[in-house]
């Protein structure tokens, strides 16, 4: 076991307890696990700082008299430390108990379990009664989510590679804003500093490690911003006629309305919201599906059609 | 699994003092499980702890050769400290899913997690989004049909064949594999073992008669080894086709299971797609493109 992680738990320990601000002469001589010259404690007491602050623990630092600035002091004042999350009900417990789950397995795995070992260290009896167990899952297992995470905590910019259209890969720079999850897929949405606009990335596509660059608080998260929103479906605002065969075309009649019907075929109507999309819809039925208009859809169909077949004689 | 850091087993270190407090008695197991650890790892952690104190004349005070743990001379530490966005983050994902799930005469639940969302995280909360891959209530009667060992009816969508059919299935295990759940069962009607992807079973619930076998499900094909030339979009095709090996200009090689599936993926390609071998492939795409044609004309 490591003698950091008990010494920095001892550093916490003297910097709450006290309701007074202590010196580092004080910390050194008081507090177990600072050894060596003078230079030696001074540096691992700076790490040690530089780490409880990666924890979110603030230490503050303050001076004995405000007119002797040479004698700084430091402490951990507790209603900082400390979460305030008293009003959290037992149904509410259960439910975060349950949501905590999502993660069995997954990359946030443990901080999901620290975080509810933590709300339920607050005495709250949780009650599980009535409350369905979570049958999805967050299924991702790369490590890119928790950097994009800690980039979005700390309003840091990040970079990294990204596989186009093409399949190449290009670098971009990002001021990260939110990320999600749809259909099975991750990603992650912010300020792309190359295109200057808000630009979403699949993070599958990302290639190799994100990286993150300069310094923290580098830019502010507009007030308006919703990953909700921005992972919501296209608007399908455009209608089109597509005939389709009976029991044929499952999955195009998801956004359609049979308005007509015969032996053979459907008329049904469809919204859609990028004709590229509903022709590929189209085609993939093959000829179990026909579009009635409108016309510029079946002129493009058309001219696709040959593209084909050119390909293929 | 990668290595716990110094600085993440002080932060445990930290958090199991007060989780302790509130849980006096708690079995090693138990303790371990909550953290997502090993018991030897805990132990570890615990022997770590009983290190710590104010000063190495005033340590925290932990009993737990029983294999049940108490905690003592530690009041300096007993505050749970705040949550940290990873955790928030976490556990915002968790609730949305959770939300999905619900059922609508289950509104006061969902009620509960869009105020614990806005406790946990006011300013975070707008930063995340999840929404289910798969029907949560579907999900919940596949997960009760294998507890019970029960047989349960699907309406499973054939994508390839674009044929939807009703199957009696006695359900074995769910499993994930590149990137989709499935569901592994005996099904009676194809009377074998068969593997379902969950995303498209449209529908299931349970049976508790056993269904008379109807239409027998076509067997698997055998594999074949395809050759294609990618034109455009070829992140696209990739994602489509997967797998593919390099074997010239924007030619790849890869093998198929079932070349109705790609016939319908390379026709939708509208043109990034053009098969090169086997020539009998090759055929039947030009066939069906003028079977489609001929519908405009």
């Amino acid at each position: 076991m490591s003698r950091k992680s008990e010494r920095l738990v001892n550093l916490t320990i003297a910097l709450l307890a006290t309701e007074r601000w202590i010196t580092k002469t004080e910390i050194y001589r008081t507090v177990d696990g600072y050894a060596g010259e003078l230079d030696a404690k001074e540096r691992m007491f700076e790490r040690d700082k530089g780490e409880l602050r990666n924890l979110g623990i603030e230490i503050e630092v303050g001076s004995f008299d405000p007119l002797f600035e040479d004698e700084v002091g430091y402490r951990i004042r507790a209603d900082k430390y400390q979460l305030h999350l008293k009003d959290l009900s037992p149904t509410q417990l259960a439910l975060i108990a349950r949501a905590t789950q999502a993660w069995h397995g997954a990359v946030l795995s443990s901080q999901a379990s620290s975080g509810l070992a933590k709300l339920q260290s607050l005495g709250i009896e949780s009650d599980v009664d009535g409350i369905p167990a979570l049958a999805n899952a967050l299924r991702i297992s790369d490590n890119n989510l928790v950097k994009i995470i800690d980039a979005i905590s700390q309003k840091r910019t990040i970079s990294f590679g990204y596989r186009n259209l093409e399949n190449a890969v290009e670098q971009r720079a990002l001021e990260p804003f939110g990320v999600g999850t749809k259909n099975g897929h991750w990603y992650l949405a912010g300020q792309d500093l190359g295109k200057r606009d808000i630009r979403l990335f699949r993070l599958d596509r990302i290639d190799a490690d994100v990286k993150e660059q300069g310094k923290a608080t580098s830019f502010s998260i507009p007030a308006d911003f919703s990953m909700r929103k921005i992972l919501a479906s296209k608007v399908r605002d455009k209608k089109a006629l597509i005939a389709i065969r009976i029991n044929k075309g499952h999955k195009l009649r998801q956004h359609g309305t049979v308005i007509s019907s015969d032996t053979e075929w459907d008329q049904v109507e469809i919204m859609y919201s990028d004709t590229s999309e509903l022709l590929a819809d189209v085609m993939w039925h093959r000829d179990d599906a026909k579009i009635i208009n409108p016309r510029e859809a079946i002129d493009a169909l058309l001219k696709a059609l040959v593209e084909i077949e050119l390909r293929h004689v | 699994m990668s290595k716990t850091s110094p600085t993440q087993t002080a932060a445990r270190l930290l958090d199991l003092v007060p989780y302790i407090y509130s849980h006096q008695g708690i079995s090693i197991p138990e303790l371990a499980q909550q953290f997502g650890i090993s018991d030897s790892e805990l132990l570890a952690n615990l022997n770590s702890l009983w290190m710590c104190g104010e000063s190495r004349f005033d340590l925290v005070e932990l009993d737990f050769e029983s294999g049940y743990v108490h905690i003592r001379n530690a009041d300096a530490l007993n505050i749970v400290r705040s949550l940290s966005t990873q955790e928030i983050i976490a556990i915002l994902f968790g609730l949305d899913l959770l939300r999905d799930q619900i059922l609508e005469e289950r509104a006061d639940l969902s009620i509960q997690i869009d105020d614990v969302r806005k406790m946990l995280g006011d300013s975070l909360e707008p930063l995340v989004a999840a929404s289910q891959s798969i029907n949560g209530v579907l999900l919940q009667e596949i997960d009760a049909a294998i507890k019970r060992r029960s047989k349960i009816q699907i309406t499973y969508h054939s994508i390839s064949d674009d044929i939807q059919s009703d199957r009696i299935v006695h359900p074995i295990e769910r499993s994930f594999s590149k990137g989709h759940d499935f569901l592994r069962g005996y099904c009676e009607n194809a009377d074998a073992i068969r593997i379902f992807r969950i995303d498209r079973i449209l529908s299931a619930s349970q049976v508790n008669q056993s269904a008379p076998a109807t239409a027998s499900v076509s067997s698997k094909s055998p594999k074949i080894d395809i050759r294609v030339k990618i034109h455009k979009n070829l992140r696209g095709a990739f994602e489509i086709l997967g797998p593919c090996s390099p074997i010239g200009e924007d030619q790849y090689s890869l093998s198929i299971f079932n070349p109705s599936w790609v016939i319908r993926e390379v026709i939708a390609s509208g043109g990034s797609i053009e098969v090169l071998e086997p020539p009998e492939l090759r055929q039947e795409i030009a066939r069906q493109i003028q079977s489609i044609a001929k519908q405009y004309r």
